[in-house]
């Protein structure tokens, strides 16, 4: 007979991300930035990010082995090229879809009674106006998505790249569903629906051909949700940033690579006092202080964390996939500055 | 030559301390403990990232371009950087050293300069060679969004008496170059665009007790495209923050100094002095507004109009010769009143 003992658990190594970067360093190259950016009517600001990010990245330390981002100014400009020749061309089909509804409604107010003719031009107004709201949100949508897939890409660890194999259009698709059901549902589905799309993006991730899996369940996270939500009002929703703390760390934690999992030692005091000392940086020193901000959002990944498991990625091969598009494409045109997104 | 670095084959995950030697031609990679040793010769290397700040320099293979070789010597990058081929290192740059770090600081806080200071200093003088068909046109686009949106107020009684009042404040010779449009909207406020165009809002005219405030506000608002103060602000305001941000620029909120708002003033009291309108309807309605400043409807024509005491007085006993009369009759008032009707309402 086999003898039943519960196995002796092994403890498994942690890691910390060493970051190095200084503020004077961040602060020389920002200045320069902005500098040739006015000189060269913006044109500059794609290079210059990339330098902020090559310095950045290269100062992300894991293992003893630095990160490197190997994305160009070349590939941001054309990706800025080509959101804005997107952009212009969905104005263009909006304005398309536009002229058909209010055609459309016209066609039946012109058979209609003065009321009825009234009211389906109301509905007309109405439908275009839902129809601009959600379509510059899937826009948005998938400007950031896009950006972050490009991003990752772009960042290798020990010469392997990472990838998210996720289409952005899907993205944006699930994005919209899920607000309309938080909607809908008051902020009740709001915890199934930020771990279903967390899980959407966590399964298409890849470090070289080592996929992302996801453990993660959002029973943990309805109590949260409930009470953050309820206290929403009276706190003028600032009760909500318990309830992101709470998601950030679930999905941290439901996360994992190859033998790698993860944990983020953030709460929503934690959160509160980051987001607040950042606006009065912002605020006192009118924008000139946006480099301690980028520094204090790098520091609060690196200080808080934790890489657990042991990280031998020696089976981690390249992955054989081609990279991600050229650019930010649209990002760059309506979606975040960089590092505002860290958090 | 000899340095210790990191090398990444671009396969695997694995992390390979190396040496490096550099050669007459080449560099010779070797991780002892594994048995690899390689050579890159010098027209396959690229540089993928420079030194910055005294960090590690990282260089790859043309012929394997996922390879990645990350040295930290900064001895070995001197001698390295003058063997590769020119197309290979496109990312060579400037190193921040400290006295540069102060250039730029230096260069940063005059520019902030140029700003904050020359631009405005300057504004009046770059304003009067700044093209006309360009301030038009800047002020077009502008009034053209409230036509698109179908808020510009064009009830013909009211519109009647409105050209009636344009008619007796604006000078002849300017009258053409003015074009005054009532708006739909709920916030007391009126402003004047580069191109002539002026904008008064529903809410104030709503607001105002008599045909002489909206005249003494029209001819406060001339008085300001007399002095080409749009401009100078259009002028004041594209500068870095646009280019910065990017951000487009807001006319609705142009904010005059004090000297332009007196300077605005003293022409209006001259306009109103010369059309035998009375100055007491716009210094009324200052007076009757200036104390109304926590109300939000108000704030908006103060913010943009800052009225202080000293701004009142010297209204109050600023010299006119003429006697006035009434500009609008009782009932042409009402309708202007009305403009932002439909017809027939």
């Amino acid at each position: 007979m086999r003898k039943s003992a519960t196995p002796k658990k092994r403890k498994l190594s942690t890691a910390k991300i060493q970051y190095t970067g200084q503020i004077p360093h961040i602060y020389g190259i920002w200045l320069l930035n902005i500098i040739l950016s006015i000189m060269t009517l913006g044109i500059y600001s794609f290079w210059g990010r990339v330098r902020l990010r090559k310095y950045v990245a290269s100062r992300v330390v894991l293992a003893g082995d630095p990160c490197q981002y190997t994305g160009t100014g070349g590939e941001l400009f054309l990706g800025f090229i080509k959101g804005i020749l997107f952009l212009f061309l969905s104005y263009v089909l909006l304005t398309i879809g536009y002229a058909i509804i209010y055609f459309i409604a016209a066609f039946f107010a012109h058979f209609s009674g003065e009321a009825q003719a009234d009211a389906i031009m109301a509905g007309a107004s109405l439908v275009s106006g839902a129809l601009f709201v959600v379509f510059y949100y899937a826009l948005f949508c998938v400007a950031i998505f896009s950006a972050l897939r490009y991003r990752f890409s772009r960042v290798t660890w020990r010469g392997i790249r990472g990838a998210i194999k996720y289409s952005a259009f899907t993205y944006a698709c699930q994005s919209i569903k899920f607000t309309i059901l938080k909607i809908l549902s008051l902020g009740l589905y709001a915890h199934i629906a930020d771990v279903k799309l967390a899980k959407m993006v966590a399964e298409n991730s890849y470090y070289g051909n080592a996929r992302a899996k996801f453990h993660g369940n959002p029973e943990s996270l309805w109590k949260i949700n409930f009470i953050t939500m309820l206290l929403s009002i009276p706190t003028l929703a600032l009760s909500r940033l318990w309830y992101k703390a709470a998601l950030i760390r679930h999905n941290f934690q439901a996360t994992q690579i190859d033998h790698l999992r993860f944990d983020f030692d953030i709460t929503g005091g934690k959160l509160l006092g980051f987001y607040l000392v950042n606006l009065l940086i912002v605020v006192c020193t009118l924008g000139i202080g946006m480099p301690y901000v980028m520094q204090r959002s790098i520091k609060l990944v690196a200080d808080n964390l934790t890489i657990i498991g042991d990280i031998n990625t020696s089976k981690v091969l390249q992955s054989n996939e081609e990279l991600a598009g050229s650019g930010e494409g649209l990002n760059s045109v309506i979606g975040e500055p960089d590092f505002a997104g860290v958090i | 030559m000899n340095a210790v670095g990191k090398y990444y084959d671009g396969m695997r995950a694995n992390s390979h301390a190396v040496v490096i030697t550099l050669t007459s031609y080449k560099l010779v990679i070797e991780d002892r403990e594994n048995g690899i040793k390689l050579s890159w010769e010098f027209s396959d290397i690229t540089l993928i990232e420079s030194p910055e700040f005294g960090s590690a320099f990282s260089l790859s293979n043309k012929t394997r371009p996922a390879e990645r070789l990350i040295i930290a010597d900064l001895d070995l990058y001197k001698a390295l950087i003058i063997q590769i081929p020119l197309a290979n290192k496109p990312l060579v740059r400037v190193n921040i050293t400290k006295s540069r770090g102060c250039l730029l600081v230096a260069l940063f806080i005059s520019l902030m300069i140029v700003y904050a200071w020359v631009l405005p200093q300057f504004s009046s003088q770059i304003a009067r060679v700044f093209p006309s068909s360009w301030a038009k046109y800047i002020g077009e686009r502008h009034v053209e969004t409230y036509e698109e949106k179908g808020l510009v107020c064009k009830n013909t009684d009211g519109i009647e008496s409105l050209n009636k009042i344009i008619k007796r404040i604006v000078p002849k010779e300017h009258r053409d170059k003015i074009n005054v449009q009532i708006v739909t909207e709920d916030t007391v406020n009126a402003y004047i665009v580069p191109g002539g165009h002026v904008v008064i809002f529903s809410a104030l005219l709503d607001e105002a007790e008599s045909p002489e405030e909206i005249a003494g506000i029209l001819a406060h608002e001339v008085g300001h495209h007399l002095e080409n103060h749009p401009v100078q602000a259009l002028i004041e305001r594209v500068g870095v923050a646009v280019i910065l941000s990017g951000m487009e620029m807001n006319l609705l909120n142009f904010k005059y100094s004090r000297d332009k708002e007196v300077k605005a003033d003293r022409i209006a009291i001259s306009l109103l002095d010369e059309a035998r309108v009375s100055k007491r309807g716009l210094i009324g309605f200052l007076k009757r507004n200036s104390g109304s400043i926590f109300d939000n409807k108000i704030v908006n024509y103060l913010s943009t109009h800052p009225a202080n005491e000293e701004r009142i007085s010297s209204l109050v006993v600023s010299n006119t010769v003429n006697k006035p009369t009434p500009i609008l009759s009782k009932s042409e008032w009402i309708q202007l009143k009305q403009i932002c009707s439909k017809p027939g309402v």
